[in-house]
């Protein structure tokens, strides 16, 4: 079951990319989606196409898992894609019917959706790839600190996400059990008409809310055995630092900014 | 006096919805060093008395004393200092993303000075044999080697006492076996008192000193060859005897004259060598 979910996943390894602070691929990942939407004309896209494609050969993880995290959503990406080929209007019409016209302005515009589309899944990918989850956790909870101030409780915040990741497998693993349990007494999963499908979710939700709530109370009962209190002062296991790579990914970001406003065309 | 380092004093538990007490009228002390087994079975107040002992519960009467402090809202972390607890689901008390994380959740907690924090854990996971697991996710461990991190993240905290909460009754014989040489030779290392509450028989043998439950009340007390030798009660009770102690008794009844019941293997095979000797 978890190895259909690329997303979320990391592959260990010992490249640069990998070596990078969570913080700086977090803010850097923001930042060029942000700067995506700057690129309008082929030779930005271009640009930005490159630099991604660097970017992934600099991580050294083969391009196949890249593609398996574009799958799952390609059928969204063509959906728009066709769309914004359809409704736009403008230049050579080469076909038209009734409202839908397929012109060379709608053409360009599509290529474009879908490079944007795929640079953002990469990217992403690119990030959550390289990074343990446990370093997302903590560069989530560096950028949300500030948020402090607005008496928002970072630290529970960041607590309850790092539990959450670390649960995921077990319970992925429970849900598995209890399928099999369930199918093992005569319950059929994925036939029948809609109906018949939601009802059969039944007997894997109500012992998995159970369970959890178990599992819950045990896990609070050690945590507190073990002197935490919530609002105490807490020091810290693992310490983010900065490093001079994330300097020169900051410096590589900033070309790529200039480099695509001079090639834009406003 | 200063001997009696964890003291119940006429401790009754009942918790909130039940007819009974969970635990009736407990009075208990340890010494500093020992080993207590307290066994029992299914509902006879065992596991009741593990959370009184640091205060996930608090007693409807009677007084619980640790060390200096004698429990009570305001003891409650200097208590849980004291005391480490491991508990029974290897999965349910894993909170860290990895296994130095999970050492480490208990430092941060008491504010360990980051420097200082890497050196324990790394002593900590050296102690229990993790080292070299420091990075795995908890998904790749096997219930013993979570247990083992359990009792890593609870030395690290450098308590006096450690109770083991059936902490071995989830695992595999193999997992079970690990787990008790981890804490055998961690005592021989420190001077730590260790109470495990336990219903396997074979791990009781371990101890100094065992107090049997029943029904929420303390049953019979004494050494575990003491224990063994009232065999009757102890089945009348619903408890069983080791499987040592019943070989021997099957011995006996078979006719050969043992001339003391031991709970040491190596001890009986002796007996039986010297026997087979003077035939």
């Amino acid at each position: 079951m978890i190895d259909k979910l690329i997303f979320g996943r990391f592959m260990p390894g010992e490249s640069l990319i990998h070596h990078l602070d969570a913080r700086t691929k977090l803010i850097a990942g923001f930042y060029f989606i942000g700067i995506l939407f700057l690129a309008n004309n082929w030779q930005t896209y271009a640009l930005l196409t490159l630099f991604t494609f660097a970017v992934i050969a600099l991580t050294g993880i083969s391009y196949r898992f890249f593609i398996k995290g574009v799958k799952p959503l390609i059928w969204l990406i063509l959906f728009t894609v066709v769309l914004q080929m359809l409704f736009t209007s403008g230049g050579t019409i080469f076909f038209s019917w009734g409202p839908f016209a397929i012109s060379s302005f709608g053409l360009i515009n599509g290529v474009y959706v879908f490079i944007r589309f795929v640079l953002i899944i990469f990217i992403s990918t690119v990030i959550t790839l390289t990074t343990t989850p446990m370093d997302l956790t903590d560069a989530i909870a560096y950028i949300l600190r500030p948020f402090k101030v607005l008496k928002m409780p970072v630290q529970d915040i960041a607590l309850m996400i790092s539990v959450a990741l670390r649960f995921i497998p077990t319970l992925m693993e429970e849900t598995d059990k209890i399928m099999k349990a369930q199918r093992a007494r005569g319950v059929e999963f994925g036939e029948g008409n809609l109906f018949e499908q939601m009802k059969v979710v039944v007997p894997i939700f109500i012992p998995l809310f159970v369970s959890s709530f178990n599992r819950a109370e045990d896990l609070a009962d050690a945590m507190e055995a073990r002197g935490y209190q919530g609002d105490q002062k807490r020091t810290r296991f693992r310490i983010l630092r900065w490093h001079w790579c994330d300097l020169v990914a900051g410096l590589v970001l900033v070309a790529l900014t200039v480099g695509l406003v001079t090639l834009r065309i406003s | 006096m200063s001997n009696d380092f964890v003291k119940l004093d006429h401790v009754s538990y009942k918790y909130e919805d039940a007819p009974d007490f969970a635990v009736k009228d407990v009075s208990f002390t340890v010494e500093k060093g020992e080993w207590l087994a307290i066994v029992g079975h299914n509902g006879s107040g065992k596991s009741t008395i593990a959370k009184l002992l640091n205060g996930l519960l608090f007693p409807t009467d009677g007084m619980v004393k640790i060390g200096h402090f004698k429990l009570g809202e305001k003891t409650i972390w200097d208590i849980r200092k004291q005391v480490g607890m491991v508990f029974q689901n290897p999965d349910n008390q894993f909170v860290g993303a990895t296994v130095q994380d999970d050492v480490a959740f208990g430092l941060e907690n008491h504010g360990v000075p980051h420097e200082l924090m890497v050196e324990r854990v790394d002593r900590a996971l050296d102690e229990v044999g993790m080292q070299k697991y420091a990075l795995h996710e908890p998904s790749r461990l096997s219930g013993g080697q979570k247990q083992r991190v359990a009792i890593a993240g609870v030395l690290a905290l450098q308590p006096d006492i450690i109770i083991l909460d059936e902490a071995t009754s989830m695992l595999d014989p193999r997992g079970r076996a690990e787990v008790m040489e981890t804490i055998r030779v961690m005592r021989e290392r420190e001077a730590i008192t260790v109470i495990s509450i336990t219903h396997d028989l074979d791990e009781v043998v371990l101890a100094d000193r065992v107090i049997v439950m029943n029904q929420g009340t303390r049953h019979l007390e004494g050494t575990p060859k003491e224990i063994f030798e009232q065999a009757q009660e102890m089945r009348r009770i619903g408890l069983g005897v080791p499987f040592i102690t019943s070989l021997q008794e099957k011995l006996e009844l078979a006719g050969i004259p043992l001339t003391d019941r031991s709970l040491m293997e190596g001890a009986l095979m002796e007996q039986l060598w010297t026997l087979h000797l003077n035939k």
